[in-house]
């Protein structure tokens, strides 16, 4: 009965405004591009995190915020058409982009990233590794404050120039694959067929089907319901980043500095050499003080994820909890959607 | 940075050896004490860990009654080097000097090491927090003893002036801090029967003296008023406190 609900609600929703869907027909071939949240790369193992300096909730918060701000980037390009953050791989997707956090310290951050278009086009696949740096500014508050900008501006650029070397055509025919490889997905006996795949695993338009095919409008339609769900997944995402982007900043300012202290410590023992006779109290005392030092640095970095974990727990549940109405984690619901809509059309068509 | 190793494999200094001139009637009397107390099992952290594990949390002092006089244990940690050096001699019967060779270590270097000790075991009140894979030792004006329990593996953390390895040994937990200047560190914990009183046996070792120094420490359970604030920690609020609700 929930469930009826949301559908009819955003059916109606959808009735009310259709601009979208028009837009996607008659609009500038700029394509879509929907970002997956990045793979966490975390361990399961306990020990394996402590030894790479993983601390779970940091990292799991940065599995979605990360990818907000390449959302953000792209977006402000002006060179793409709608960009999406979603829980998982969008099946329709013009452009997907997803990737994995290699490594994240507050220092430096070293991402993987993969875009392919519809076709099976390769765009970028691509270790990124930038280092922080703090001035970075562009009068802009959420944009030009992350230090970590010029990672994602390479990112940015490197996707426009891919894009730039393909035609209007190709352009355009990225677009109806993407459309119908989602419709095959919702009924593959009867689109499957427009596509071909080559032997490199690239996809092609076998033929099109008719500009009033009924099947491919119901498809259309169930699309834009998919988007109206979409668009509030990714409002929640927004919400998230800019909840969460203080207290992530200063983490990771607080992270620079500790590990820049703890470079500066050990440049400064080793200049310094050790005057002091062996064994002697001082000496002794001296090993026991920067051993000390080193280990109330580790807890003090402890204490700053339990203070990032104590601060952000609230704004993840809301995230979790806002959409956690249709029933399960984020991802699942939007798995469950998309299992919403196919039940839809098969319904609506026979 | 922390990696683990089996139990097995971490060096443990026999603190045993160290603590044969202890008077006999002093160890009888704790002993007897221990026994004497040993009304109820402690408790027992079960779940999670294959295997159990002393619960040791709680708030604890210094018990200097029962704890080593250090002036005492000074003492016998210079017999102790006279006797290396010398083992016919009945060193009992003399007064301690340092008039001892090089092979056991400078005047210098044992009088610092025996300075050292006395410095690092003050350790006058301790706060252990303890749950099914970790346990915090906070004490005052030093920084905290950790140790995650990895099944039964030792974990060791790494940093760049020394490591630090723990693990259980049946009933003790241990820790082993390996510094710069050959300096060793050896804390063994060991919970009472009873569950209210604490030993923490603390050897060091330097590898400029032969024999290294044990001071072993006895702590009493207090406890703490409760707290009538319910704080948590914020990155860019500090603590965020409300009144406690009981």
């Amino acid at each position: 009965m929930k469930h009826l609900l949301t559908v009819l609600l955003i059916f109606a929703c959808s009735a009310l405004s259709n601009v979208h869907a028009q837009s996607v027909n008659i609009g500038p071939s700029l394509l879509d591009i929907s970002i997956k949240t990045f793979t966490a790369n975390l361990p399961d193992d306990m020990q394996l995190q402590q030894a790479q300096d993983i601390y779970p909730a940091v990292r799991q918060a940065e599995s979605r915020y990360l990818p907000s701000y390449l959302k953000l980037i792209l977006e402000e390009s002006g060179l793409w058409g709608a960009v999406r953050l979603l829980p998982d791989e969008d099946t329709g997707a013009e452009l997907q982009i997803s990737a994995t956090i290699n490594s994240s310290d507050g220092s430096q951050l070293e991402l993987a990233v993969l875009a392919t278009d519809a076709t099976g086009r390769i765009w970028a696949d691509k270790i990124y590794t930038g280092s922080a740096v703090d001035s970075v500014s562009l009068n802009q508050p959420l944009l030009g404050t992350d230090p970590f900008l010029y990672l994602y501006l390479n990112i940015s650029s490197d996707l426009s120039a891919m894009a730039a070397t393909l035609d209007a055509a190709q352009i355009n025919e990225i677009k109806a694959v993407a459309m119908l490889q989602y419709a095959a997905s919702l009924a593959p006996e009867v689109f499957s067929p427009y596509l071909s795949r080559d032997e490199f695993g690239l996809y092609s338009l076998a033929r099109l089907p008719a500009d009033n095919d009924p099947f491919l409008l119901r498809v259309q339609e169930i699309r834009e319901h998919e988007y109206v769900f979409i668009d509030v997944v990714d409002e929640q995402y927004e919400n998230f980043f800019v909840a969460i982007k203080p207290v992530y900043d200063l983490w990771r300012r607080y992270r620079r500095e500790q590990q820049a202290s703890e470079i500066d410590k050990i440049n400064r023992e080793a200049q310094q050499g050790n005057d002091l006779r062996q064994g002697s109290y001082m000496s002794l005392l001296e090993s026991y003080n920067n051993f000390r030092w080193a280990r109330m640095q580790d807890q003090y970095l402890d204490e700053i994820s339990v203070g990032f974990t104590n601060e952000i727990l609230p704004t993840d549940i809301t995230l979790e909890d806002s959409l956690y109405h249709l029933s399960g984690t984020l991802d699942e619901q939007y798995q469950e959607w998309r299992g919403i809509l196919k039940e839809l059309y098969l319904l609506e068509s026979f | 940075m922390i990696s683990a190793t089996p139990l097995s494999n971490l060096t443990l200094i026999n603190f045993h050896s160290f603590r044969r001139f202890l008077p006999g009637l002093l160890c009888g009397l704790l002993c007897g004490l221990l026994v004497a107390c040993a009304t109820e099992e402690p408790t027992r952290i079960s779940e999670e860990v294959s295997y159990e594990v002393v619960d040791m949390s709680g708030n604890w002092e210094k018990d200097y009654q029962l704890s080593d006089d250090f002036d005492t244990e000074f003492n016998l940690f210079i017999f102790d080097i006279q006797r290396r050096l010398n083992p016919q001699s009945d060193s009992l019967n003399r007064s301690p000097s340092l008039s001892v060779g090089q092979a056991s270590g400078s005047r210098e270097t044992i009088i610092g090491l025996a300075r050292f000790t006395e410095e690092i075991t003050r350790m006058p009140l301790l706060q252990i927090e303890q749950d099914r894979s970790r346990m915090r030792i906070d004490r005052e004006d030093d920084f905290s003893l950790l140790c995650e329990f990895f099944n039964e593996q030792t974990a060791i953390t790494q940093t760049p002036f020394g490591s630090e390895e723990c693990g259980w040994n049946g009933e003790q937990l241990l820790f082993q801090l390996n510094l710069d200047d050959g300096l060793r560190i050896f804390y063994q914990i060991t919970l009472a029967p009873n569950g209210q009183q604490l030993n923490i046996t603390t050897t060091v070792s330097s590898a400029s003296v032969s024999t290294p120094m044990t001071i072993s420490n006895y702590y009493r359970r207090y406890d703490i008023p409760e707290n009538e604030f319910d704080c948590i920690l914020t990155l860019t609020r500090n603590n965020v406190c409300r009144r406690s609700s009981n």
